[in-house]
């Protein structure tokens, strides 16, 4: 059911976005309104996950067939130590509901496939790419071109973080850019892809906000431009694309159905 | 034209502007708001926010029960 109106515990906890004038009381309960699908519960995926809840977005799904693992915590910032062990969906529910039992929070505790990304996406008004491989990657930008649903690319590797907001056949998508995933001997092993937490942190809070602009409609997305941040030189560098009308996803040839890319066995893990 | 009553008087910053944008927002343009606001921060931040906003603030009174009345028109 469509939200209207306020109770005194939400003008109480969302005041400080109630008085932000570019958010107001319209931007509010448009993020109450609104669904958005994390897909990884990880690096990226925490941050976002914390920060839309907190914001009160009405419907967060949230996507991962993993479980938690001592080795994620130095960056996953939504698990616990006592987490370890169990589904990493669970895990983040319970702290989102926690920081925000206003909302509703929808597991999806499975990797998502071309079998059935689609479905999900579609109940969605944004989609945060969180996820830790190419192949996912890919798959999540072919299924929103096709789904026709905006959604925040991210990436991360040691101090380097990426991201661009996709708002597909408007904006350039990830294959415009990149066009398919990287060769498996260009891709750093496990004992060369190490990242700082704090860069999984910056850049999933990078991804909610996109989200927030997207629903209320506010600000200027990172469409069309490839945000990269180095946090070891602080610089901030924004490179400019533009859609390519012969892309092989989005272009006037593009995808009519899905398909999997192939998985490399060892990605970095974000 | 009848005006428009509130107390919020015990309400923290930035809750008491929080809740006085929500009122102003259910109102008719130059309709009248009669606020009851503390004293210290909120009669200090309020009225300005309030101004900001794009609304007339006509007075500000001290009350003898303790607080400000202020008297907006939307």
């Amino acid at each position: 059911m469509l939200k209207t109106e306020f109770s005194d515990e939400e003008i109480e906890r969302y005041a400080r976005h109630i008085i932000l004038k570019d958010i107001g009381i319209e931007g509010q309960l448009k993020l109450l309104n609104s669904k958005v699908l994390i897909v990884g519960a990880g690096g990226l995926g925490s941050p976002a996950a914390l920060y839309l809840a907190a914001a009160g977005v009405g419907t967060i799904g949230i996507a991962d067939g993993d479980e938690v693992d001592l080795s994620n915590l130095q960056r996953q910032i939504i698990h616990t130590t006592n987490d370890i062990g169990i589904a990493k969906t669970k895990s983040a529910k319970q702290k989102m509901l926690a920081i925000n039992p206003g909302i509703d929070v929808v597991t999806y505790d499975e990797y998502l496939n071309a079998s059935n990304i689609l479905n999900i996406v579609k109940e969605y008004d944004f989609i945060i790419d969180g996820a830790d491989n190419f192949a996912t990657k890919f798959l999540i930008n072919d299924a929103c071109v096709l789904a026709n649903k905006a959604f925040s690319h991210g990436g991360i590797l040691r101090f380097i973080a990426q991201s661009m907001t996709i708002i597909p056949h408007k904006s350039a998508c990830y294959a415009c850019v990149f066009d398919s995933p990287p060769p498996k001997d260009s891709v750093p092993t496990c004992s060369q892809a190490g990242v700082l937490g704090t860069v999984a942190g910056v850049l999933g809070s990078v991804q909610a906000t996109e989200a927030v602009k997207y629903i209320t409609g506010n600000g200027e997305l990172l469409t069309d431009k490839l945000l990269i941040a180095d946090m070891m030189s602080m610089d901030f560098d924004k490179i400019k694309f533009h859609k390519n009308p012969e892309c092989r996803v989005c272009g006037k040839n593009g995808i009519k159905t899905l398909s999997d890319y192939e998985q490399n066995n060892c990605e970095v893990k974000i | 034209m009848n005006s428009i009553k509130k107390d919020f008087r015990g309400v923290k910053c930035p809750v008491n502007f929080a809740k006085t944008k929500l009122v102003l927002a259910g109102m008719e343009e130059g309709e009248i708001l009669e606020l009851l606001i503390d004293d210290g921060s909120a009669i200090e931040n309020l009225p300005g926010s309030v101004e900001k906003e794009g609304h007339e603030v006509l007075s500000k009174e001290p009350v003898g029960d303790g607080g400000w009345c202020i008297i907006i028109k939307k």
